[in-house]
């Protein structure tokens, strides 16, 4: 089982923090806190992670430095992404780690304000357990 | 595109690091946000996970990040979070 958890107790909104690398975009590997949301259909990484987790440069998520670049929407707007490989990788509760690789967006500057999301091209691989008490993720077989 | 990585010994540790870090940082924002909430809505906050002290704060996460890097801070005893009083927040380990 891969745990969740609320970040704040104000605000039902499920987290999962996740390990993630994307080679393309840094050497390190960055711990992502990505809110479940199931009604995206791609998982981001937004700016304000990509600068304090992946410790990347503003001026990298300027799409005008981009080779190519997509427009996604949602409630949050729309803005420009590009679209990169990544290895996700996650803690169990018994500490194995599992790790899923797929491509995710990363979010242009204008996204700084949004928390990354983990969406259903992630979280279809899994049961998804959620409730005031859990938040569980577990893996599927496909 | 799905397939499972297999991991170096190294790389496992540097995970588990990570992760463990992570979570030092969520326990830390759970303790202390209410604390900071008075002084600095409306801003990122980077506080010293040790001592607790504020180290910088700014309404612009590149901004802030900029000065921990001009002052060498640094980051793997740092936390930022972003404090307000108008839910939902958005959250930085």
């Amino acid at each position: 089982m891969i745990p969740g958890l609320y970040l704040d107790p104000r605000v039902p909104q499920p987290y999962l923090v996740v390990a993630v690398s994307i080679p393309d975009l840094s050497w390190d590997y960055a711990l992502v806190p990505f809110v479940i949301d199931t009604g995206a259909a791609r998982s981001c990484i937004h700016a304000g992670d990509a600068i304090d987790q992946f410790r990347v440069s503003p001026e990298s998520l300027d799409p005008r430095n981009w080779t190519r670049s997509i427009v996604i929407g949602g409630v949050g707007g729309r803005s420009r992404a590009h679209e990169l490989q990544a290895e996700f990788y996650f803690r169990h509760d018994d500490g194995r780690i599992e790790s899923v690789s797929d491509r995710i967006l990363v979010g242009d500057i204008t996204t700084r304000g949004l928390p990354s999301l983990l969406g259903m091209d992630i979280l279809q691989k899994f049961d998804l357990r959620v409730n005031p008490n859990i938040i569980a993720l577990q893996r599927v077989a496909i | 595109m799905t397939t499972a990585t297999t991991l170096s010994p190294e790389e496992t540790a540097e995970i588990h690091r990570l992760f463990d870090l992570g979570m030092r940082r969520v326990r830390f924002w759970q303790d202390n946000y209410e604390r900071f909430l008075p002084g600095y809505d409306g801003q990122f906050v980077a506080a010293d996970l040790n001592s607790g002290v504020v180290v910088a704060t700014n309404a612009d996460i590149a901004l802030l990040v900029y000065e921990l890097g001009n002052r060498y801070i640094k980051r793997d005893e740092i936390a930022i979070h972003y404090i307000t009083s108008n839910p939902p927040p958005i959250s930085h380990l």
